[in-house]
């Protein structure tokens, strides 16, 4: 297991380097004299330019500038926003506590709906109850996460209100609210009422490919042979589903979430700028029209970090639990 | 013992299945799944929309009408009615037919030929050359696909080719990977050491004899990549690095009004609206096809 | 002179010990030896599909005693597989049908069991060992858990004391090392080993019956005999009887007591081994053995298949099955189904119209 995980880890550092040595030369490719778009307004003005451009760097060659810039995410500082001078990573460091809430409570709904869903309707394949599930996992990856936000918006912030819908239905649909917590993760107070739609908002696309993935290794499991000598021992249903049936069929349920961190993360960036959630999906996305590169760039890199230790630990837990992977196959003598 | 009389063989015994009747199979497959069939009529429709655009809407998309701002929908010729600015929604919803279906399958297909290409030369001659590609492709994957599809589309700039060119690039790595871990198991079947014993060139083994074998995969992931190209393209045109107005993008259209939201509801939902329709029917199909060539459901 | 199956007629009741156990050579031992524990009467099962009702099993009846060794021989699509399926109840209800006979168990009729009655007998006093262990042994548990199963179900053993005794197993049934190897994972062994594995997981609660679904088609041919062995010794040490389903004839002569043969769902030939190899009374049969390659025979002599190929059972012919294929064939084996009816011995059937009047060669001395 150990010589899996150095291993694992080495070719983990090298598709990082990789990736973001791709990310600075897009980032550095990018048409337009950095300097001008920096300096937005006040680009006509020579001592201006000159002082942009030494402070970043922007003179120096290509392979100087990447090396520095190397040197810095090793370090990790991120730079400084273009904008308005403020240290990037105070912005990562208080945009991520929003993302990482509300990503939370995400992953939490995609597990728990998405599973049990899966197995519902493949316990009851073929029934009416399995037909609504597979046509409304088809429905909820086929909208937008942003009209879906949208349309959460419409029914519980504005038809409420309007009186479309009774009142009680009224949920808050702007920003974070209060930002209280217990324990980091736990909404306290009036908090879950702001949590609650964007984060099944971010759950959903997840969700609905997570039930179809567990539905269908469900049934697969449930030709395999191993379920039939299970039964041919004398083991009940409940036995032989729960017993061998559901830990062979989680498994790639369960790498599928873990590796869910980067659709997360993909999708965060239009459900917090649908609910204006002050987190770093909508902080990247305020910043593409500002031209604000070193947020950007900065705040991509934490996420490309981020989204490296998720595939990680996806593989490691895969490796955990399927012996096959972790033991290599090896045959005995004989 | 007297000899036995050696039956001749029968017709049948020698008609081996041919590639038409494997397509046919798989429609007969096909037809038998109502959603697969829903969806499939459903693009048809689109694309007969797309086509008859200038037949089937008085107005020009583009046009501003600043007399007829904000009309709900079905007020005269508006039948979707009018944005703030005067737009007849319902034409640029329709047009909006021809920018997706345009996005959505050139980025399936050139990702998808792209995606074939490295996975079959990355799985069929392995060593070095897998290596490379596929550390490149794990490099790629390791970037989340929005902020690789805004750099690029940051470096090659706004507007539609821009967007289509970006989404291709970005996309064909996962058919890479697939299609490599289908050449891998391929590739130590017996027609393959069979087609080398009789001299074949290596090209000519991986793409006129393992792919035709690989293709189920990548039907059914071209199919899907359709609708993710278009909600992809929707998703940067919402976020206001896609298409430039006034490309009429679904997307960008959703992001225009996303503020009248309240009064107007019509003018995000129409366009959403459609966005659900086009994808969710390529998704039927897409589910479709899995299940009519998977070979275990054929008997 | 009509005897029928049932006619030894102990049915359940009064233990024997063990009975003569009719033990490796062919003919030794015959039926009807110790006590009668399992009476198949006239099996029919068939499969509802999308192209219609296909008849799997069709009229199948035999006797197993304590110590028997009953072969089931037949090619693909014959029904051998289904008709133990059926009896063990693991055959998924639609599209499965049973739509006649009677399995009776020590007297009970396992076809009418319910559910949790039959996985009280399953694993208990039948067990089952499959074709592919591979596939049949759940990945991600270890062996001696899979094999400490069984025990802790029925015979409420501790996970402890289940561990030893499968340790035990292990030795048991030829496998080195066994207390390091009871917590290694199926994919660890070879086929042969593994398979070593399931037979130990089939009689750890030291079951009366042990069906064994072409336990060594998967296997390389060295590696057969040996499992073969295992389970024959195996056998004698719990007093089991065996039912052993294969299409290699070969396999059969050394272990066997009794063999039914069956084609396209019916049974065309059942009696003793000697009976059928050297007194053979169906063509089919007389072709099976016909077909063996044979090891003293002219390097030159062509081999002898039955010539065309088993029917699809969707299309069974009418009449006999096996009419088409058949070079004795006359009118009446078109039209009539021939029912199994005696030979020469008692329990010596074949479904031939012309069973008594062939003289049909069989296996060579």
């Amino acid at each position: 297991m150990t010589s899996y995980l150095i291993r694992r880890i080495l070719q983990l550092l090298l598709v990082l380097w990789g990736a973001l040595t791709i990310i600075f030369f897009l980032f550095f490719a990018l048409p337009g004299d950095p300097a001008e778009l920096l300096l937005g307004s006040e680009k006509a003005n020579p001592v201006a330019q000159q002082l942009v451009a030494e402070r970043y760097g922007l003179n120096d060659p290509i392979l100087v500038q990447y090396g520095n810039f190397l040197g810095r995410v090793v370090t990790f500082d991120l730079g400084e926003s273009f904008k308005d001078r403020t240290s990037v990573n105070e912005v990562l460091a208080r945009t991520a506590q929003a993302s990482l809430r509300l990503g939370f409570w995400a992953i939490m709904f995609e597990v728990v709906i998405g599973i049990a869903t899966g197995i519902y309707s493949a316990v009851r394949k073929y029934s009416f109850g399995d037909a609504l599930v597979t046509v409304s996992t088809a429905a909820v990856s086929a909208i937008p996460v942003y009209v879906l936000g949208l349309f959460f918006q419409q029914t519980f912030g504005v038809l409420p209100n309007q009186g479309g819908l009774p009142s009680w239905l009224q949920l808050p649909t702007n920003g974070i609210g209060p930002d209280t917590w217990f324990l980091f993760f736990i909404p306290t107070g009036e908090q879950w009422k702001y949590l609650i739609l964007p984060a099944i908002t971010l759950a959903s696309v997840s969700t609905a490919i997570v039930a179809r993935i567990t539905r269908t290794t469900m049934l697969e499991v449930e030709k395999a042979d191993y379920m039939r000598t299970a039964r041919a021992k004398g083991l009940n249903e409940r036995q032989v589903l729960v017993g061998h049936g559901l830990r062979n069929a989680l498994i790639p349920v369960v790498t599928l979430i873990a590796i869910d961190v980067g659709t997360v993360i993909g999708v965060a960036v239009l459900t917090e700028t649908v609910f204006n959630w002050p987190g770093i999906g909508s902080r990247i996305a305020r910043a593409i029209p500002q031209r604000d590169f070193a947020v950007i760039l900065g705040l991509s890199i934490a996420v490309i970090l981020l989204y490296a230790v998720a595939n990680l630990v996806a593989d490691l837990m895969y490796a955990w639990l399927d012996p096959r992977v972790r033991l290599g196959g090896k045959v005995a003598e004989r | 013992m007297s000899m036995v009389p050696v039956q001749p063989l029968g017709d049948a015994d020698l008609a081996a299945p041919s590639d038409q009747a494997f397509w046919r199979d798989t429609w007969r497959h096909f037809r038998r799944n109502r959603l697969a069939v829903v969806g499939l009529a459903i693009i048809v429709v689109l694309v007969v929309l797309a086509i008859l655009a200038p037949v089937i809407t008085r107005y020009d998309y583009a046009a501003i009408d600043t007399e007829s701002r904000n009309l709900p929908p079905f007020s005269g010729d508006h039948w979707f009615g009018t944005d703030n600015i005067g737009h007849d929604v319902f034409s640029q919803v329709i047009y909006g037919i021809r920018v997706s279906l345009l996005v959505g399958f050139l980025v399936a297909i050139f990702s998808t030929v792209l995606g074939v290409i490295f996975g079959a030369l990355s799985g069929y001659l392995g060593g070095l050359v897998d290596a490379a590609i596929m550390r490149v492709v794990d490099m790629f994957l390791a970037i989340p696909y929005i902020i690789l599809t805004v750099a690029l589309v940051g470096v090659i700039g706004r507007g539609l080719s821009a967007v289509i060119i970006a989404l291709i690039v970005s996309g064909w790595f996962v058919v890479a990977r697939v299609v490599r871990a289908s050449f891998l198991q391929l590739k130590e079947q017996e027609f393959v050491q069979a087609a080398r014993a009789l001299g074949y060139g290596r090209l000519r083994i991986m793409f006129r004899h393992i792919l035709p074998n690989a293709l189920q995969p990548v039907i059914v992931y071209a199919t899907l990549a359709i609708g993710g190209a278009i909600l992809a393209e929707a998703a940067l045109s919402f976020l206001a690095i896609g298409v430039l107005p006034p490309t009429p993008s679904w997307g960008l259209l959703v992001a225009e009004n996303k503020g009248l939201l309240a009064s107007q509801p019509h003018l995000v939902f129409f366009p959403g609206g459609a966005i659900f329709i086009t994808v969710l029917a390529f998704v039927f199909i897409g589910d479709g096809l899995r299940d009519a060539l998977d070979p275990r459901l054929r008997s | 002179m009509v005897a029928s199956g049932m006619d030894k007629g102990m049915t359940g009741g009064g233990t024997t010990g063990s009975g003569t156990t009719g033990s490796g050579t062919g003919g030794g031992g015959t039926t009807g030896s110790g006590e009668l524990l399992l009476s198949v009467q006239d099996l029919q099962v068939s499969f509802a599909t999308a192209a219609g009702k296909v008849s799997a099993v069709n009229g199948v009846s035999f006797d197993v005693h304590r110590g028997d060794v009953l072969a089931i021989v037949g090619e693909s699509g014959s029904g051998k597989s289904v008709s133990m399926l059926a009896l063990m109840g693991l055959l998924p209800k639609p599209p499965a049908v049973i739509d006649g006979g009677q399995a009776l168990w020590k007297g009970r009729d396992l076809l009418s069991l319910r559910e949790r009655e039959m996985q009280r007998l399953r694993g208990k006093e039948i067990s089952m060992i499959f074709q592919d262990p591979l596939s049949a042994l759940n990945p991600v548990h270890r062996v001696g858990r899979q094999i400490g199963e069984v025990m802790r179900i029925h015979e409420g053993l501790s996970k402890r004391q289940a561990l030893r005794r499968a340790v035990e197993l292990l030795d048991l049934v030829g496998i080195p090392q066994p207390s390091r190897r009871v917590n290694a994972y199926p994919h660890e062994f070879s086929g042969g080993m593994r398979q070593r594995v399931m037979i130990a997981m089939a009689i750890a609660c030291q079951p009366d019956l042990v069906i064994a679904d072409e336990p060594t088609t998967a296997l390389d041919v060295t590696v057969q005999a040996q499992v073969l062995e295992v389970l024959m010794s195996i056998k004698d040490e719990i007093d089991s009887a065996i039912v052993l389903i294969t299409h290699d004839l070969g396999v059969v002569a050394g272990l066997a007591d009794s063999v039914l043969v069956m084609y396209a769902g019916s049974p065309v030939e059942r009696g003793t081994v000697d009976e059928v190899y050297y007194r053979t009374a169906h063509p089919y049969t007389e072709g099976l053995l016909a077909s063996l390659p044979r090891m003293d025979a002219d390097g030159r002599a062509e081999l002898t298949p039955i010539p065309g190929s088993p029917p699809s059972l969707m299309h069974i012919p009418s009449g006999c099955p096996f009419h088409p294929r058949c070079r004795y064939a006359q009118d009446v084996c078109k039209d009539d189904f021939p029912e199994l009816r005696w030979v020469t011995a008692a329990r010596h059937r074949a479904a031939c119209h012309f069973a008594e009047d062939l003289s049909l060669v069989g296996a060579e001395q």
